[in-house]
């Protein structure tokens, strides 16, 4: 399938635009380009595809959210009370067939106010060739409204619109938390399952009628009817509130994400401030060991002066002491007490021998120096252990300057190197902008990641509730069973419950399997296309859908990497989702992109570009561009394997042309 | 006995208050001890009397140190004629008085030291005086 053409009349920008979307034979790839200006009607143009298929404008930007859709031109030249009819054709080729689909809308023109219109009446009509038996041949038929929706529903699905018609905001946004939902929709669109979900809501009303109407027989199966209802709300409940957790988790991520997405550069101010404090405290640390260091430095210098010019004094009284101990001048080294008492006894009191003639002799002598020692030598005998130790202080004085210059040294080296930290610290905190802005979003992340893990603490609470509840349901639908079966009487309506409740066994069993397959062969295929297209080969292992939908890109380590991949990877895997729900469902539609590479980074846009191009030969793709997003490394992919064109507008901004180059 | 070392009462304050203080050289305004013994260490070469008297009691600053009774002691050793008579060449007043005229010189050096300190590394400067002083007095002996 492909878009032939699209004729705009008085809708947004576009007042009268036919545009033909050429495939020429000799290009590969069915490839259109429109480059436009921001403000030309860029994403109107994508609007303009969507409000015509589904009476939607899925990309309206805030500023045109308050202007009518009614161009602003025709409304000036139209007179008051004048009837403007707002049209989107597009032509599209299914299997060699054309169909035409036709949205108009007729707006009457308010008089008092400037602007302002009223729509009046809005029709879809499809035209297509069907065979008239009647006349034996093909003939145009004009199909209306709810007709024509079902028949644009089978072309361009509308539960899976977001697939076909998207810009770079939805595919960096296809796989984020609150996604789930929408891929959830997507994979029963296909798979078709909400026909069986009718059914079983169907048989569903059809049991509950049962269990009332049996309840009546007896008091018995009454309560334990009421009993099951009862699990049944509780279950109910909570499986809503279990909803309702997931939706605030998936608010509160999404929004992580978009912090992280601001705060990219900027995010670890923070964590700068963080540095700056410690390596701040750290400073003021060193500052006080230096301190403590040059104190130390200035007692060592203080010391060493006094002990080095003292040191020909202690030489000179140490030998004078020498000298008047060998003239035995100088009482002994001992106290009197102990020779006075070595003697009487004849033990020595500091060996325990006993004390022979020729040492009592040596006692002796020693105790008569006490006798003729003065107080002089006494002083001398009394200093001179501490002249030792001063002079062995002195004689020290290189190794112990060295071991105090090296501390010196090092805790400077330390103070010099954290001091250089704090200065870069500094200066990469001086050069983030809106530091007060950059502190409130990085509380916000900080609160919010607080908020996600009590909101993931509740999501386990509430489980544990529901796998109670279910427990506790089927304990009392089995009970009920029981009840009903042991009973003589409505034999015939238990035979009829029994066999809607294993109906719905069957159907559940089914829904279940079919979705589950769905899962498996989408993520298979999505894997498969992401795996053909992307340039990093051997990265990634396979693509995983969970039980909530949530896509997740697995590495070849086996970890999960959606979070660490790149804007054009993950456009890519939107891409390649999006191939996969085509290929699928069997919708072969068009791929409609605004500002595909708004989101990807320079380094990428080249292997993203070649990327699409791959694609383009398999379907067709309509791309719009600004200037500066169609750079040189897209031009040098695209200029020579598409169709170009350019959207332009008139002086007064109303009106939007677009012209092939 | 005189009970005190005889220095100059207003050096000692100039240097103590005035300068140590308020430059807090070396540390020295934290322990008088200190700066007693490196006093009579920088005086010892060029002891110089004096006839005014200072209220540092001998008890406070030599009798209850040991460290700084050797020194003064040694300094004092230094000073006498080693034949004459110790008991009087190494009494406490001629002890005190050697410690008085010692200290006296060096707290003149220590007032220029301060007053003629160098802005920068002046501790540096200070070591690399010891190091010449060491290699003087111990290394090559």
């Amino acid at each position: 399938m492909r878009i032939k053409s699209i004729s705009i009349e008085n809708y947004r920008q576009y007042k009268k635009l036919e545009f033909s979307f050429k495939n020429i034979k000799e290009l590969k790839n069915d490839l259109n380009i429109i480059i436009a200006q921001n403000g030309v009607g860029k994403s109107n143009f994508l609007n303009a595809i969507t409000w015509c298929l589904y009476e939607e404008e899925s990309h309206l930007q805030d500023k045109n959210k308050a202007l009518p859709l009614v161009n602003l031109q025709t409304i000036d030249e139209t007179e008051e009370k004048g009837i403007i009819s707002v049209k989107v054709l597009i032509k599209v080729e299914v299997n060699g067939e054309e169909k035409t689909i036709i949205r108009e809308a007729k707006y009457a023109k308010n008089s008092s106010i400037k602007a302002k219109v009223l729509r009046t009446e809005s029709h879809l009509i499809v035209k297509q060739k069907i065979f008239n038996p009647v006349l034996g041949y093909s003939v145009i038929d004009d199909v209306y409204d709810e007709y024509a929706e079902g028949i644009v529903n089978r072309m361009f699905p509308k539960g899976i619109s977001q697939y076909f018609f998207f810009d770079n905001e939805q595919m960096n946004n296809y796989f984020k938390a609150n996604s789930g939902g929408a891929i959830e929709r997507a994979i029963n669109e296909i798979s078709k399952v909400s026909l069986v979900q009718n059914v079983d809501g169907r048989l569903k009303s059809a049991e509950s009628d049962f269990k009332v109407d049996l309840g009546q027989n007896s008091e018995l199966i009454d309560s334990l009817q009421k009993e099951t209802t009862d699990k049944e709300n509780k279950l109910n409940s909570e499986k809503a509130e279990l909803n309702a957790i997931k939706e605030d988790i998936a608010k509160a991520i999404n929004e992580i994400d978009e912090l992280n997405e601001q705060l990219k550069g900027v995010e670890n101010l923070k964590s700068l401030e963080e540095s700056r404090k410690t390596l701040n405290d750290s400073l003021e640390d060193i500052k006080k060991d230096i301190d403590e260091i040059e104190e130390e430095l200035n007692q060592f210098i203080v010391r060493q002066s006094t002990l080095i010019r003292m040191y020909p004094s202690f030489v000179e009284t140490l030998n004078l002491i020498d000298q008047k101990d060998k003239d035995r001048q100088l009482p002994p080294d001992i106290s009197l007490e102990v020779l006075k008492r070595s003697k009487d006894s004849k033990v020595c009191e500091l060996c325990g021998n006993h004390i022979d003639e020729e040492h009592l002799k040596n006692v002796i002598e020693k105790l008569n120096r006490f006798n003729v020692a003065t107080p002089v030598f006494e002083l001398l005998l009394g200093i001179k252990r501490k002249v030792l130790e001063l002079k062995s202080e002195a004689e020290n004085y290189p190794n112990a300057k060295k071991a105090i210059m090296n501390k010196r040294e090092a805790k400077y080296a330390k103070l010099e190197e954290t001091q250089s930290k704090l200065n870069d610290i500094i200066k990469e905190m001086k050069s983030i902008p809106n530091q007060e802005e950059v502190t409130r979003k990085i509380d916000k992340r900080e609160a919010l990641t607080k908020t996600l893990n009590n909101l993931h603490e509740a999501k386990g609470l509430v489980d544990g509730n529901i796998k109670k509840y279910e427990q506790e349901l089927n304990e009392a639908n089995l009970k009920f069973e029981n009840a009903i079966n042991a009973q003589e009487k409505a034999k015939d309506k238990a035979n009829k419950y029994n066999s809607v409740r294993r109906l719905r066994a069957i159907i559940s069993e089914v829904e279940k399997e079919t979705i589950e397959e769905m899962r498996h062969e989408i993520s298979v295929r999505t894997f498969e296309n992401f795996s053909n297209l992307i340039w990093k080969k051997n990265t990634y292992d396979r693509v995983e859908i969970d039980k909530d939908y949530n896509v997740d890109l697995i590495h070849v380590k086996g970890n999960s990497a959606i979070g660490s991949t790149s804007a054009a990877e993950r456009a890519l895997l939107a891409l390649s989702f999006t191939n996969a729900i085509h290929e699928i469902s069997g919708f072969e539609s068009p791929i409609v992109i605004d500002s595909p590479v708004g989101r990807v980074s320079d380094e990428n846009r080249r292997k993203f570009a070649e990327s699409l191009a791959e694609i383009s030969k398999r379907k067709q793709i309509i791309m719009l561009f600004t200037p500066d997003e169609y750079s040189k490394d897209i031009s040098e992919v695209f200029d020579s394997i598409a169709v170009k064109s350019f959207a332009s507008m008139n002086q007064s901004e109303d009106v939007t042309t677009i012209k092939e180059a | 006995m005189s009970n005190f070392i005889n220095v100059e009462k207003e050096k000692m304050q100039k240097i103590i208050k005035g300068l140590i203080d308020k430059e807090n050289y070396l540390g020295l305004n934290q322990d008088r001890s200190r700066l007693v013994g490196l006093g009579v260490a920088l005086g010892i070469n060029e002891p110089k009397n004096l006839a005014s008297r200072l209220s540092l009691s001998r008890g406070e600053y030599i009798k209850n140190n040991a460290e700084l009774e050797a020194i003064v002691t040694c300094a004092t050793v230094m000073h006498m004629d080693k034949t004459g008579d110790l008991n009087e060449q190494l009494s406490d007043d001629s002890i005190f008085k050697c410690a008085d005229e010692c200290l006296n010189t060096g707290l003149d050096i220590i007032e220029d030291n301060i007053i003629n300190k160098p802005m920068n590394n002046y501790k540096l400067k200070l070591l690399e005086e010891l190091d010449e002083l060491y290699e003087d007095y111990i290394n090559n002996i």
